[in-house]
């Protein structure tokens, strides 16, 4: 059942037109989608305060032959009641005009969308979609280049995404940018042109495609990704609890999606779909993206890309049409990889050794792939598009943490198991353990990769001090350091920070949604150095006089006898100096 | 009139009622539909304010051009130099500093015109700079932390002897270790003018175009404004020499052949150490500069880039010599710069230094030549401590 359809019945059965057992259906939506939850709990109160004015449920009808029947009587009562019972039943009316228009899905509003994003992903089994794509302003000889194609989806990663391109070139020899991404569990191959530089087009693309194959890949492999944003941006949602969304819906095929306002590095994992092969126009991480999600699947059907001028036709359109579930998705018939000069193996082999397994998962997650690629074993489950995985090594050999979690990382208590290191914003949770380090990532929210990370039996211990994680810190550790110590306070679109504290130097990690986020560095000083380079520009920063470094993306002033630093390539220069206003004095 | 107020409030009602439908179907505030990184306005900090500044010196009568611009209200024109101090004392008569005889403590000097720079300086400076006389001298803040000297303290300088008679803060007087006023300047050899902070009404860009109109044709040009450098003042690339006498220490020299010169050898056993570093392995640097250039080397080998770094093109970290004959003193001087490839890294043109390795010697705090209004790409030198 939709959810407009349990809605309407349910709001019936709250009014007493159905009878409890006709909305049994409705009801039991009801306790797997806690949007309609809302939106009834909601309803009921509202309906509640209407009852109060009249004690009963069916008021319009009793109201309306009141107005028209009642005669003229001279006390305050008779003369208020009707302006009172007009109220109310325009009060009804208005309420049932509108939620009564066409095409309501559920209504996602910007709070939602996070949530309902990671939710979505265990109802996602199969996707296919007809693909288009329009790119402005690739070669000033080829101002749009267009592209048509198909994309399926299987549950977990498998993907096929085919392009065409439909530009019509002028004379030369220009190479048509037609694509292939295949991923079906150990293969990955792609196929297109080989990069080279726009400014050397036409001429320096050779008219061959160049053709990657890979076998052994592992499941979910970082470096042979699925682009599995595609089908639903999960990535750009894991981090932050709101979005800025449009006021208005937009129709694609039909169906209502909802524009959510961000920047292309919230869906950088979206965008390199585009970029595992071919000679794409390059997108900076800091470019306006509208992102239109179906309203009810939730399946990017749109994105719009802005020219880093903010004027004119978006430098990038991506169109899903016809995104539905495949009506036989074990029937999806993956294409053979193409002859390839040479075909690289992974390593991975499925069905060996699977390392240490979570006794406790998400409800739904089954089996995937386990296996190992040399000494580092990998374990995988899936429920339909989320996935949860951990690698596993007793051949680590240290200096820094197993698993790639960046440079700055937190630690985070394993309830009853010692500690873990959290990494890439929560992405990716790692534990050294006694002759054992393994890491675990996924698609699933960061509270439950712990959890998981804290049901593997083994027990976190402390990095070594030579390790470069050894300088982590918690933010009682940091503040004694270096006080007062500046701190992103009520953030609803930052994860808890990753602290490093070095000397008297602290240094906090901010990850936001996708790639967004920023890293804020304290320490002494009076004095800013003189800039590196001839482009700066002055800033006024909290009310001080700051400096922006556009080469560095640093923006630096000094406050209180410290000077303070926050780099982002992923944020405009103005939503850093907003990041910085709502800096505040850790306590 | 009764039906008319009986249907104004039904009507009412209507839109209150749709209106409180629509926010029981969003219970989080559907946010505006443009975004607010497009809407916060960067704010810049005091607009008006010019630095400008030319390679070498200021071209002749530039300010008084300058000044005759329509919509400039206030040009000041600020000359700079390096003095020799033979002898320092403090109010009481006090020696401090006394090199031995042929020998001097390298000053960076600038020589104001005291009633136009005053305009430009906080309010609560201005008084002794206007008050500066004949025989007097005002001190950076880092300056007279360095000599131990206040007010009423001596400095007998190779061009005679002057009175202290204020200490302001070093951005006052850009970073300079002594401020002469243009009179005494000149008796001093301060007579070089270097640059001009310029007060405008019309915008930034109108006014650089304005002053770039007056200036010989290619002649290369620096406008800074306030926020985008710590010090206004010429050569604002790098750390004013009071900052590197600062952290690195303040040594005594004398003129030899050239532009060479010899240092105190005290000062030379104590700071300058020789150390293994990758990929050049020997070098002669200060010490407390080492960590950071063997640091620099060791992850551009590590990055598996350490062929970036041209093995006979080292030419060195430590050297006692001048900028050039009749200039200040190099931060080689100092040990704390050093020039690489510098086969392919002409002065003067442009870099042939790879991004990577410019891109690792920035985070390790040098500052690049390259970037310089003077070019100088085979130079790097100490700007910062190394980012973290």
């Amino acid at each position: 059942m939709r959810c407009d359809e349990a809605r309407a019945v349910l709001s019936a059965a709250l009014d007493g037109e159905v009878a409890p057992d006709a909305a049994a259906g409705a009801r039991s939506h009801l306790a797997g989608c806690p949007e309609c939850q809302t939106h009834i709990d909601a309803w009921e109160r509202v309906r509640r305060e209407l009852l109060a004015v009249d004690d009963r449920p069916d008021l319009v009808a009793g109201v309306l032959d009141r107005i028209a029947h009642q005669p003229s009587r001279r006390t305050t009562v008779r003369r208020t009641l009707p302006l009172v019972a007009a109220a109310v039943a325009g009060l009804i009316v208005g309420a049932t005009l509108v939620s009564a228009r066409p095409g309501r899905g559920p209504d996602l509003v910007g709070a939602d969308i996070p949530r309902r994003v990671l939710a979505a992903q265990s109802r996602i089994d199969s996707l296919e979609a007809q693909v288009e794509i329009t790119e402005r302003g690739w070669h000033p000889s080829v101002p749009v280049r267009r592209f048509t194609g198909a994309l399926v989806y299987v549950a977990p990663e498998t993907m096929i995404l085919h392009l065409a391109d439909r530009t019509e070139y002028p004379a030369g020899q220009w190479v048509p940018n037609n694509v292939d991404v295949v991923v079906d569990r150990s293969m990955w191959w792609a196929r297109g042109p080989a990069p080279c530089p726009t400014e050397a087009q036409p001429r320096c693309t050779p008219t061959e495609p160049r053709v990657r194959v890979v076998t052994g890949r592992e499941p979910f492999a970082e470096d042979l990704p699925a682009p599995l944003d595609l089908v639903l941006p999960a990535s750009g949602f894991a981090i932050g609890t709101d979005a800025l969304v449009l006021e208005r819906e937009r129709d694609f095929d039909g169906r209502p999606a909802t524009g959510v306002v961000t920047t292309a590095a919230q869906i950088g994992a979206l965008l390199d779909a585009l970029h595992v092969a071919g000679n794409w126009r390059p997108v900076p991480p800091t470019a306006g993206v509208t992102l239109w999600l179906d309203k009810e699947r939730l399946v990017p059907v749109g994105v719009d890309v802005d020219e880093v001028s903010g004027r004119g036709a978006p430098a990038l359109e991506i169109r899903l049409r016809g995104a539905a579930p495949l009506a036989r998705p074990q029937d999806a018939a993956v294409p053979t990889p193409p002859a390839a000069p040479v075909v690289r193996d992974a390593g991975f082999r499925d069905g060996e050794e699977a390392g240490p397994t979570p006794s406790w998962l998400p409800a739904g997650m089954q089996p995937y792939r386990n296996g190992a690629a040399g000494p580092v074993a990998a374990a995988s489950w899936s429920d339909g598009r989320a996935w949860v995985k951990v690698r596993a090594t007793e051949a680590w050999p240290g200096g820094r943490l197993f698993g790639g979690l960046g440079e700055i990382v937190r630690t985070v208590p394993l309830p009853g198991q010692g500690i873990g290191y959290v990494g890439e914003g929560g992405r990716k949770v790692a534990v050294h353990g006694a002759g054992v380090d393994l890491v675990v990532t996924g698609s699933i929210p960061s509270p439950d990769l712990v959890r998981v990370a804290a049901s593997l039996g083994v027990r976190g211990e402390p990095v070594p001090s030579d390790w470069v994680e050894a300088s982590t810190a918690t933010l009682a550790t940091a503040r004694a350091a270096l006080a007062p110590l500046l701190v992103l306070r009520g953030s609803k679109n930052y994860a808890s920070p990753s602290i490093r504290v070095e000397d008297d130097t602290v240094t906090l990690a901010y990850a936001g949604a996708g790639d967004r986020g920023f890293v804020l560095v304290q320490s002494p000083g009076t004095a800013l150095a003189p800039p590196f380079d001839a482009d700066v520009i002055g800033v006024r920063v909290r009310g001080r006089v700051g400096r922006w470094t556009p080469d560095t993306h640093t923006l630096e002033w000094l406050e209180r006898g410290h000077l303070i630093e926050m780099r982002s390539r992923t944020l405009r220069l103005a939503e850093l100096v907003d990041a910085a206003h709502q800096l505040r004095v850790a306590r | 009139m009764r039906r008319w107020s009986l249907i104004a409030v039904g009507l009412v009602a209507v839109l209150v009622g749709a209106g409180a439908s629509l926010a029981v179907e969003s219970p989080a505030t559907v946010k505006q539909a443009t975004p607010r990184v497009d809407t916060v306005p960067v704010p810049r900090p005091e607009a008006g304010l010019l630095l400008v500044w030319t390679s070498g010196g200021l071209p002749d009568g530039l300010a008084q051009s300058v000044s005759q611009l329509t919509d400039v209200v206030a040009v000041t024109s600020v000359r700079g130099g390096a003095v020799d101090l033979r002898r320092s004392l403090d109010a009481d008569g006090r020696v401090l500093d006394q090199p031995a005889d042929g020998w001097a403590v390298p000053l960076d000097a600038i020589a104001v015109d005291t009633s136009t720079f005053p305009t430009f300086v906080p309010r609560e400076s201005a008084p002794p700079i206007r008050r500066l006389g004949p025989g007097q001298v005002l001190l950076g803040s880092t300056s007279a932390r360095l000599r131990k000297v206040g007010p009423g303290g001596v400095l007998e300088l190779l061009g005679g002897a002057v009175t202290v008679t204020g200490v302001v803060d070093d951005a006052v007087i850009g970073g300079a270790e002594v401020a002469f006023g243009a009179e005494e300047g000149a008796r001093h050899g301060v007579t070089v003018e270097r640059y001009l902070l310029v007060r405008h009404r019309a915008s930034r860009a109108a006014t650089e175009r304005a002053v770039r109109d007056l200036l010989p044709a290619g002649r290369a040009v620096r406008f800074r404004a306030p926020g985008e450098t710590p010090f206004l003042r010429d050569g604002d690339a790098v750390l004013p020499q009071a900052l590197i006498k600062d952290r690195f220490g303040e040594f005594a020299y004398r003129p030899a052949a050239g532009r060479a010169v010899e240092q105190d050898p005290a000062w030379v056993a104590e700071n300058i150490v020789t150390a293994e570093v990758p990929i050049l392995g020997r070098i002669h640097c200060h010490r407390a500069f080492v960590t950071a250039f063997a640091g620099a080397l060791g992850e551009l080998r590590d990055e598996g880039l350490g062929y970036l770094v041209d093995r006979p093109g080292y030419a060195g970290c430590w050297a006692p010599r001048l900028v050039d004959v009749g200039q200040p003193l190099s931060r080689h001087a100092w040990g704390v710069a050093f020039d690489i490839n510098v086969l392919k890294n002409t002065a003067g043109r442009g870099s042939a230094q790879d991004p990577r390795l410019v891109a690792i010697m920035r985070r390790w705090g040098f500052t690049f030549g390259g970037s310089w209004l003077d070019p100088d790409p085979a130079h790097f030198e100490y700007l910062r401590p190394p980012a973290r």
